[in-house]
């Protein structure tokens, strides 16, 4: 596969995901929490394509969900790159189509994402519900892990880790002495 | 090894977060040219929008169709059945129809009839919403060149909706009632009450309104239905707003709340019908 395709490919999953997220997501609403197709596929890209990926397709999908909201322009493109970039610089020496890595990493980045988003409103609004938040948070971040799991062993075509993350990656599975999984 | 600090791209990543940042804070309250480019962009998506929304609707309709397969003859004669009632009930109606305007006229009742008029309203499909602005707003797929203009009352036949706060050409941003920007102008319809006051969305992700009522001698229980006050002329008298499910009164005795339940299911909005302005309202 070509760079250029797999970046191609990159884009039109961002694209799927943005207009899941604005048309379908409801729909597939478990209790009071609804996936977010968005921050999964950032995930992905932070699993199959590493930090710089990550980081430049959490930008773009947050600065598209942040067009559509109208309100708070860069918020979500500001934390979902940093995030995906983070995910994507720690997820490197673990194996790229694990359900495990998917669920854990995306339940962690979606908390951490959404306590960063709760965190900017608060201060900007100078009040804060501490309990509404984490009420959401936590089945908010399940669902989303559990959408990023699902996809997590799919053959997304999307373009491979930088030749500089994968030598990063050998050097720590150097370092921790376990042998290539992936 | 390089020290990060040391690092060119540290220093552009770190520049472009505080940026985006910045720009958060600047666009945390409505900006002329924030919304332009909103609407540039609903206009660029909602086509594909409004495929998604026609390819699930077919879909659902297909799998209900498919598990309900065995029961078709059984609903079969059971529609058949019904259908033959409510035609007779069709007849009946227009008898009294035309029973009730003879009376009117007898009468001379010249004023409209009671609720609100909704002629001239044009149905709408709701083709985004974005789960974390559930309770905030709508994108519909009309717009200026459909008539809809800035300001229009949006209802569902339960009752208000909101208002158009923004057009693109073929759609339009509808402000949700439990927007806690949104303001309308109500009343207690109870005949003993009357009390007027005004609703506003309550914050949060709940829906729920806020209904703060002008006289502190004012009046209201809860089950009392709130509608539309009609003053300021934005909206039309009488459209359902909510029910009062709670009432509360500030310490010192100055101030009466109460809280609403709307009266349109805002968690199940797929068709509305957005209402022309007010007669003598420009948009």
């Amino acid at each position: 596969m070509t760079p250029r395709r797999g970046w191609g490919r990159l884009l039109v999953l961002a694209a799927v995901a943005f207009v899941l997220q604005a048309t379908l997501a409801e729909a597939v609403r478990v209790g009071t929490a609804w996936p977010d197709f968005c921050l999964a596929a950032v995930m992905l890209a932070a699993l199959r394509s590493g930090g710089r990926a990550a980081g430049a397709c959490g930008l773009g999908l947050g600065l598209a969900v942040d067009l559509f909201a109208g309100r708070w322009l860069g918020l979500h493109a500001a934390v979902w790159g940093a995030v995906g970039y983070a995910f994507g610089r720690l997820a490197a020496p673990f194996d790229e189509r694990s359900r495990v890595v998917a669920f854990l990493g995306t339940g962690l980045g979606a908390a951490v994402a959404w306590l960063l988003e709760a965190a900017f409103v608060a201060v900007e609004a100078r009040s804060v519900d501490v309990y509404a938040v984490l009420a959401q948070l936590l089945p908010h971040a399940a669902v989303t892990a559990a959408l990023a799991a699902l996809a997590a062993p799919w053959d997304l075509g999307l373009p491979p880790r930088a030749q500089a993350e994968a030598d990063r990656m050998a050097t720590i599975r150097l370092w921790l002495g376990s042998p290539h999984r992936g | 090894m390089t020290p990060f600090w040391r690092n060119g791209r540290f220093w552009a990543a770190l520049l472009l977060a505080g940026g985006l940042l910045a720009a958060a804070l600047y666009t945390g309250r409505a900006r002329p040219a924030v919304e332009e480019a909103r609407g540039l962009w609903i206009r660029a998506t909602a086509p594909v929008f409004r495929l998604i929304d026609r390819g699930a609707y077919a879909v659902s309709q297909a799998a209900g169709t498919l598990v309900r397969w065995k029961d078709l003859p059984a609903e079969n004669a059971r529609l058949r059945k019904e259908n033959e009632s409510l035609r007779q009930l069709a007849v009946e109606n227009e008898e009294l129809r035309q029973e009730n305007d003879e009376l009117r006229e007898l009468l001379d009742l010249r004023r409209r009839p009671p609720g609100y008029d909704t002629a001239g309203g044009l149905a709408a499909a709701v083709i985004g919403r974005l789960p974390e602005r559930w309770y905030d707003e709508i994108v519909v797929d009309r717009g200026a060149a459909d008539g809809v203009a800035r300001g229009m009352p949006v209802v569902t036949p339960d009752g208000l909706v909101g208002r158009v706060a923004q057009v693109t050409p073929h759609q339009a941003v509808v402000l949700l009632l439990t927007n806690p920007d949104s303001g309308v102008g109500a009343l207690v319809q109870r005949q003993t009450s009357r009390s007027y006051g005004v609703v506003v969305g309550a914050a949060g992700t709940q829906s729920r309104l806020r209904m703060t009522f002008f006289s502190r001698d004012a009046d209201a229980v809860p089950g009392d239905i709130v509608v539309t006050s009609g003053l300021g002329g934005l909206l039309p008298k009488g459209i359902p707003v909510g029910v009062v499910t709670r009432v509360d009164r500030s310490q010192d005795g100055l101030v009466l709340t109460a809280e609403l339940q709307p009266a349109a299911d805002l968690n199940r909005l797929e068709w509305v019908l957005i209402l022309p302005m007010p007669q003598g309202v420009s948009p």
